[in-house]
């Protein structure tokens, strides 16, 4: 029997807690010190602690934690360690089984310059760009040669990171000096090349899922342009506006790639689409993704427990003409970012929480009220994931999923999801990657009753709250009892 | 009499108490509140319209209101208080920490002269750096932190005089 241990945190390690718990397999969680009351942590048959907050990096402490346990399969999630290619191959040397794709293809697409050069031989179309890394010191030619704008990127990046943009060359130094920085410090790497930017382009992708022996088959598209800092932040599938014929390429480029590298698993292939519906390979995540549940929803499949299956050595029983895609789905992200103080991101305690229900509406949470919020890992809180049987259908029930959504003690970006799916661009469908960056939000019409309402009622709390919400107010000792009494006045009055 | 500024952002209302009778903006308040339970959660009340609101001290003059979708950040002030020593009159020259987080990189040397703008110090949270930037033109009077050092919200990294 396959023993999972998930080496990942937050939500999406419940979701794959989950789905060991549904098809009956025992599961381990890991933590590090200050994750010892993570909701992921009770979601597992055993927990193994790792100590320092950054072991959830550490392949040896994950390994050892599978040992003790007898888990013998190792979930990796997303981000941490799923793509690193030295981690897969020292697990499966340990005897255990990674799940994922083989190291070998990890270590292919880790590299994005190698990666660029498979997309290309499987008859992709890839970005104008270098086929070297740059050397240390950027030559001048080089400098004078690029198209500007031009993207300096990362050949390990991932998840938005190590990638700036250069405007011109006195620019180039610099940005080429800071995607470096950023990269080896995220990813050990600091090697970069440049690739060309298209603008006004969606970013679009496609799910793939494989046998390892060359069977590789698509779950449809999903389409991933809101973004912030390159960070998605509302994904939906299948994606608006693109034509059957479109469609229908990417998913076959996509699966072509896929037969090449006679893909393991789950993945997912970048594409860039532009303006004149021109399309460009961008990047293959070889692992499970945040957004995955939007391609659930669509598909009514279950990615992780198509995961778990293979990787329990089961064949793959799913074939192109099963995958019946149905309605529309979107995913919003909640994040621990004060939105309304230059996104910074929030850590603090949950003091209150509410979340959303109903038909049509998942909300894949690690939230509980008490829960810490550290700054140590990413500010992801929980995804909302809605669907309806049409595209506005999904975005109505969005929307009331995202106002039912109640968190109290830290700003999330809440509000702002709901601007984001209230703007007119959204609702058509018409955007692209750079939409949020000059995003202005509608302004948010102040309720004046409700807030006339609010002060009192804050007021009134804070002076129940004696002695200690009493203590910074420096008033006559008969003060509390008139404010006492003016809250029970309101308490029980009648209007 | 007690009087009370609640302000909402810019927005403020001046909350009067008297007896039992309790004014907003000079006006009565024709709703009703009910408190739901110990841990904050109220219902408001007016004419046939019920709304669950949560309220939440964040310190002693801050609560935080989750009401009909919004989080609202409620400052109160009370004149009868004694206002005490802020560090909001703090010189313009302190850069403190916008979040907390780890020193990645420090850029600078206290004693060494600098331009407004020119980053100081580079700070990484939740796995994104930001670059910490100095507030005025002069010189880097004290640099309290060191790379690798992790730092609270609001805490002091640079002094630029």
């Amino acid at each position: 029997m396959m023993k999972v241990l998930v080496a990942n945190r937050g939500e999406i390690a419940i979701r794959i807690l989950r789905a060991c718990r549904e098809m009956g397999l025992p599961s381990v969680a890991v933590y590090t010190d200050v994750d010892q009351l993570a909701l992921h942590v009770r979601h597992a048959d055993e927990a193994v602690p790792l100590g320092d907050r950054r072991n959830y990096l550490n392949g040896q402490a994950l390994i050892e934690a599978s040992r003790c346990t007898g888990a013998n399969a190792i979930h990796p999630g997303y981000g941490f360690l799923s793509e690193n290619a030295d981690f897969a191959s020292r697990v499966e040397a340990a005897g255990l089984t990674f799940i994922g794709p083989r190291p070998e293809t990890l270590a292919l697409l880790g590299d994005k310059l190698a990666a660029r050069q498979a997309a290309s031989q499987a008859g992709l179309p890839v970005l104008p760009g270098s086929e070297a890394p740059l050397p240390q010191e950027v030559p001048l030619e080089i400098a004078r040669q690029v198209h500007y704008p031009v993207l300096v990127k990362a050949v390990s990046g991932g998840g938005g990171r190590g990638i700036r943009l250069a405007l011109s060359p006195k620019d180039l130094a610099p940005m080429v000096s800071a995607a470096r920085q950023e990269a080896l410090a995220a990813f050990g790497n600091d090697t970069v090349y440049l690739e060309s930017l298209v603008q006004d382009a969606r970013h679009i992708e496609v799910q793939i899922l494989g046998d390892g022996c060359g069977y590789v088959l698509d779950l449809g598209e999903r389409e991933c342009s809101i973004q912030r800092r390159r960070q998605k932040l509302i994904e939906e599938a299948p994606a608006p506006l693109i034509s059957e014929d479109l469609r229908r390429r990417l998913c076959e480029l996509a699966r072509s790639l896929g037969r090449q590298l006679k893909y393991r698993g789950l993945g997912t292939i970048e594409f860039l689409v532009d303006g004149d519906g021109q399309y460009y390979f961008m990047e293959a995540n070889p692992r499970l993704q945040v957004e995955h549940p939007v391609t659930e929803m669509v598909t009514g499949l279950d990615l992780v427990k198509q995961q778990l299956s293979l990787a329990c050595g089961e064949p793959l029983a799913l074939r192109q003409g099963d995958v019946v895609l149905r309605g529309h789905s979107i995913e919003a992200r909640l994040l621990a970012e004060d939105c309304q103080n230059g996104f910074i991101p929030a850590a603090g305690v949950i003091q209150y929480l509410k979340e959303p229900g109903g038909p049509g509406v998942r909300v894949d949470s690690a939230l509980y009220p008490g829960a810490i919020i550290t700054s140590e890992y990413d500010s992801l809180l929980a995804k909302v994931i809605t669907w309806g049987e049409t595209r506005r259908a999904a975005i109505q029930r969005l929307r009331g999923a995202l106002s039912e959504y109640q968190v109290g003690g830290i700003p999330t970006d809440l509000e702002f999801l709901l601007q984001i799916i209230d703007s007119p661009e959204f609702i058509s469908g018409k955007f692209t990657t750079t939409y949020l960056e000059n995003f202005q939000p509608a302004e948010v019409a102040p309720e004046n009753e409700l807030e006339r309402e609010m002060a009192l009622a804050a007021v009134l709390y804070l002076q129940q709250r004696a002695p200690s919400g009493l203590a910074p107010f420096v008033n006559p000792p008969a003060a509390s009892q008139w404010m006492t009494a003016a809250w029970r006045e309101q308490m029980h009055g009648t209007i | 009499m007690t009087l009370y500024t609640v302000s909402f952002g810019s927005r403020q209302y001046q909350v009067n108490i008297e007896g039992s009778h309790a004014t907003v903006n000079g006006e009565p308040v024709k709703a009703t509140f009910q408190t739901l339970n110990q841990y904050g959660l109220h219902l408001l009340q007016r004419g046939y319209q019920a709304m669950e609101f949560h309220l939440c001290l964040q310190d002693e003059e801050t609560l935080q209101v989750l009401v009909s979708g919004r989080r609202l950040v409620a400052h109160i002030a009370n004149p009868f208080r004694r206002k005490p020593a802020r560090c909001q009159d703090a010189p313009s020259g302190t850069l403190t920490a916008p979040m907390p987080g780890q020193v990645v990189q420090v850029l600078v040397e206290e004693g060494q002269a600098v331009k407004e703008g020119q980053p100081l110090l580079v700070i990484e949270s939740m796995k994104m750096q930001m670059q910490m930037r100095s507030p005025l033109t002069g010189r880097v009077a004290c640099l309290p932190v060191a790379a690798g050092q992790q730092v609270d919200k609001g805490q002091v990294l640079a002094q630029v005089e």
